[in-house]
């Protein structure tokens, strides 16, 4: 599945042979380039697709990648709009929630 | 004569009413001096009160109740790659494998990092990205099918040093922490 209207493949977003997803820097450009806040604001149902041949996608990456839309959303509301698919075998619900959990703990935290 | 006296006279009362004020300004600035030299050693002694209590926090929180967790957490991590470095060969094996490191790092991140949240945002931010390089070479790491683990040179170099490495880096950001 291609990355088109309110679908955002992270393959477009993968180093070439890459089989680990990380780097804040990493994540960082995932979400400018996929323009995943844009498309947050203007579809009801946004899905995001985990290639094949993936082995861990590293909680800073998805925090940078999800931070605008987790932080507007909150959990409940960004995993009933956001579906994440996996095309291998890889198992991302571990990382995507601490993911969740680190974004809305780093905003709500006395610094 | 009488002019030159005159004209004395008014410049003397001039020069008398310069120094008047002249003395007055030097007055008023050596107040606002006082005033600010007090007001800034306050704003000083504030900050370094507060920087001492930080410290004092971070040592009773952190260093003596909390740092077991992350030694513990750091250990664990050794001996789980330890003991499956015989076993990680399927593709399967090597996902479970991760699994397991990606739950020791959220447990990490639960019973120690978050402590930190509570001293210093960016420790605390230092100390998370330090970890989550652990997770990414070790991941890097075992996902290489060209990658040995049951070969003890590339398992010290790929897996035993990128931990030691990183577990170095975060008692060095802890031991740097200034308040």
């Amino acid at each position: 599945m291609l990355s088109k209207d309110n679908i955002i493949n992270l393959e477009d977003y993968r180093i070439e042979g890459a089989k680990v997803f990380s780097g804040r820097d990493r994540g960082r450009i995932a979400r400018n380039k996929s323009n995943i806040d844009k498309i947050e604001v203007k579809y009801d149902f946004v899905k995001i697709i985990i290639p094949n041949n993936v082995y861990s996608i590293i909680p800073s990456f998805l925090e940078e990648l999800l931070l605008n839309v987790v932080l507007k959303l909150g959990k409940d509301k960004f995993l009933e709009k956001f579906e994440f698919i996996s095309e291998g075998d890889y198992r991302y619900e571990k990382p995507l929630n601490e993911a969740i959990d680190r974004i809305l703990r780093n905003n709500t935290a006395i610094g | 004569m009488i002019i030159d006296i005159y004209l004395s006279e008014t410049v003397d009362s001039w020069l008398d009413t310069l120094s008047k004020w002249a003395t007055i300004g030097i007055a008023l600035l050596n107040l606002a001096f006082i005033v600010y030299v007090f007001f800034s050693s306050l704003r000083k002694t504030k900050l370094e009160k507060e920087k001492a209590r930080k410290i004092n926090f971070f040592k009773t929180l952190i260093l003596d109740y909390n740092l077991v967790h992350f030694y513990d957490k750091i250990e664990a991590i050794e001996e789980l790659v330890y003991s499956n470095r015989q076993n990680c060969i399927t593709t399967q094996e090597r996902h479970d494998l991760i699994e397991k490191l990606e739950d020791l790092l959220v447990l990490l991140r639960r019973r120690f990092t978050d402590t930190l949240l509570s001293v210093d945002n960016k420790l605390y931010n230092e100390v998370l990205d330090r970890s989550d390089e652990i997770l990414a070479e070790l991941s890097v790491a075992i996902s290489d099918v060209t990658v040995s683990l049951s070969n003890g040179a590339e398992f010290e170099s790929k897996i035993i040093a990128p931990i030691t490495s990183k577990k170095t880096d975060i008692l060095k950001a802890l031991f740097n922490y200034k308040g």
